[in-house]
């Protein structure tokens, strides 16, 4: 099975309107006699726009001349199960972790907030996002001509921060006009480290592309066959970055020899830095070379900031160099 | 009504919280497949001279998007030693590179505009000790176009 689905014992849903979360649904076939839907359509999002299914718990099985589904129950290890998704033209059972849109064992970077905002005063409330924790940020804007990630100022004293209630803009910043911001369920200040179910070496076994396969679940509101892939939770035929590791921590003065943390990925991973310094109302993201130097291999990464300061290290399963 | 939700392992479905989830109907960054140019994708570049006072383009990736998407890149550079295949560095968007290089008049950024993304070379003035080792220089950038809204 390629780009396929994964759905096993402890994927219940959320609902408890099903006895039986494995259930399957063989959809009706259209008055033209064929079938108009090509993929997996799970719950509020399936029955969002057909309203065909009372089942939040369904599959849809592509038909026949589609796809063939071989494996919907299964487990993958003893210490593995759950649902998982491929990307497109990988085979879901023994696709890298890498090569997943998602997998039950690890989080996606899930959005709990974004918006647009003016940059005016300073300091500048930015929102209240009230979630009681330090979540996970980014932050776009322009400065010099550039519109990209924000990145802290002059030793950490300007930025945009986050704290366990809001993010803010303080200490003034070089960037000026809109801002757009994302915030994530993920919690700069829990420690947290996935699995690492497969890790082997890259064996290149795509298969040709099949646009009438996958999974597709729309936001609540949007249709599931919407173009703009802003309106979807999920959806195959894109990757997502997945959560490996967020190390928490506080650290004196001075480099040292460095925050050395094992990831054991087999493969240099993506990051991100977050840093909050004494005094300071948050955290920011860490950006330049000034204010964090990271070096990574395929066990380890390891951070080198100056300040004195607790920091956030947030590890992705997204390989660096390889696609 | 969310339905569609799955729990880590350790955690009950039907209670976690939401950071407890590792999926559920929130959105994430996405970043569309199957692109021309790949909208995550890898590149290497070298720089034949150091560029001219000013801002200049020196390659840029197409997204196709009506809208300027949201996007995160990375960058190694031959110009610190060892570093090229040492590490990879930093999600960046204005670096100065460490010594032993003086870089502070210069930068290297990425730029999310409207039709592409473009990676650039800023300088605002002389370099320190001398701009030559530029040339020749090579650049690997690691970056990920997202299907969000980037501004």
């Amino acid at each position: 099975m390629l780009g396929g689905y994964y759905l096993a014992e402890s994927y219940t849903g959320s609902s408890g309107l099903s006895s039986d979360p494995y259930s399957l649904y063989t959809p009706p076939v259209a008055s033209d006699g064929s079938s108009v839907l090509g993929g997996y359509y799970l719950g509020e999002a399936y029955l969002g726009d057909s309203g065909i299914s009372t089942n939040p718990y369904v599959i849809y099985i592509p038909p026949a001349s589609s796809s063939s589904i071989s494996t919907v129950r299964g487990r993958v290890s003893a210490n593995d199960y759950g649902a998982k998704l491929s990307q497109e033209r990988y085979d879901v059972k023994d696709a890298q972790d890498y090569k997943l849109t998602y997998s039950s064992s690890w989080p996606l970077l899930k959005i709990f907030e974004q918006g647009r905002k003016t940059l005016t005063t300073d300091p500048f409330l930015i929102t209240t996002h009230g979630l009681g924790y330090v979540p996970m940020f980014w932050a776009f804007a322009t400065a010099q001509g550039a519109t990209n990630m924000v990145n802290a100022g002059n030793g950490l004293s300007q930025g945009i921060l986050v704290n366990e209630s809001t993010l803010v803009r303080d200490g003034g910043t070089p960037y000026v006009g809109s801002l757009y911001y994302y915030i994530f369920a993920i919690d700069l200040e829990r420690d947290y480290k996935a699995p690492n179910i497969n890790t082997g070496i890259e064996i290149d076994k795509k298969a040709p592309r099949d646009k009438d396969f996958g999974l597709k679940v729309s936001l609540p509101g949007y249709s599931v066959f919407s173009s703009d892939l802003r309106h979807f939770a999920v959806h195959s035929g894109t990757r997502s970055p997945m959560l490996h590791q967020v190390v928490h921590g506080s650290k004196g003065i001075g480099v040292g020899s460095g925050i050395v943390i094992d990831h054991n990925l087999g493969h240099e991973p993506m990051f991100f830095v977050y840093a909050k310094l004494s005094g300071r109302p948050g955290y920011q993201l860490l950006v330049t070379t000034s204010d964090v130097f990271v070096s990574t291999n395929k066990q380890q990464i390891n951070v080198f900031i100056p300040y004195a300061c607790d920091y956030s290290v947030v590890i992705l399963k997204d390989p660096m160099r390889v696609n | 009504m969310g339905v569609y939700k799955g729990s880590l392992p350790g955690y009950d479905v039907f209670t976690a919280a939401r950071e407890s989830l590792s999926f559920d109907d929130l959105a994430s960054p996405k970043v569309q497949l199957g692109q021309t140019p790949e909208h995550a994708g890898f590149i290497e570049y070298t720089l034949a001279s150091l560029p001219p006072v000013g801002t200049t383009e020196l390659f840029s990736i197409q997204h196709n998007y009506k809208y300027i998407p949201a996007v995160i890149m990375y960058y190694s550079t031959s110009l610190v030693p060892g570093a090229a295949e040492a590490f990879m560095p930093h999600v960046y968007s204005e670096v100065d590179p460490n010594p032993p290089f003086d870089f502070a008049f210069i930068q290297v950024r990425y730029n999310m505009l409207a039709d592409r993304i473009a990676v650039e070379l800023h300088r605002t003035g002389a370099l320190v000790p001398t701009g030559a080792v530029f040339a020749g220089s090579t650049w690997k950038f690691r970056y990920y176009i997202f299907a969000e809204t980037g501004i």
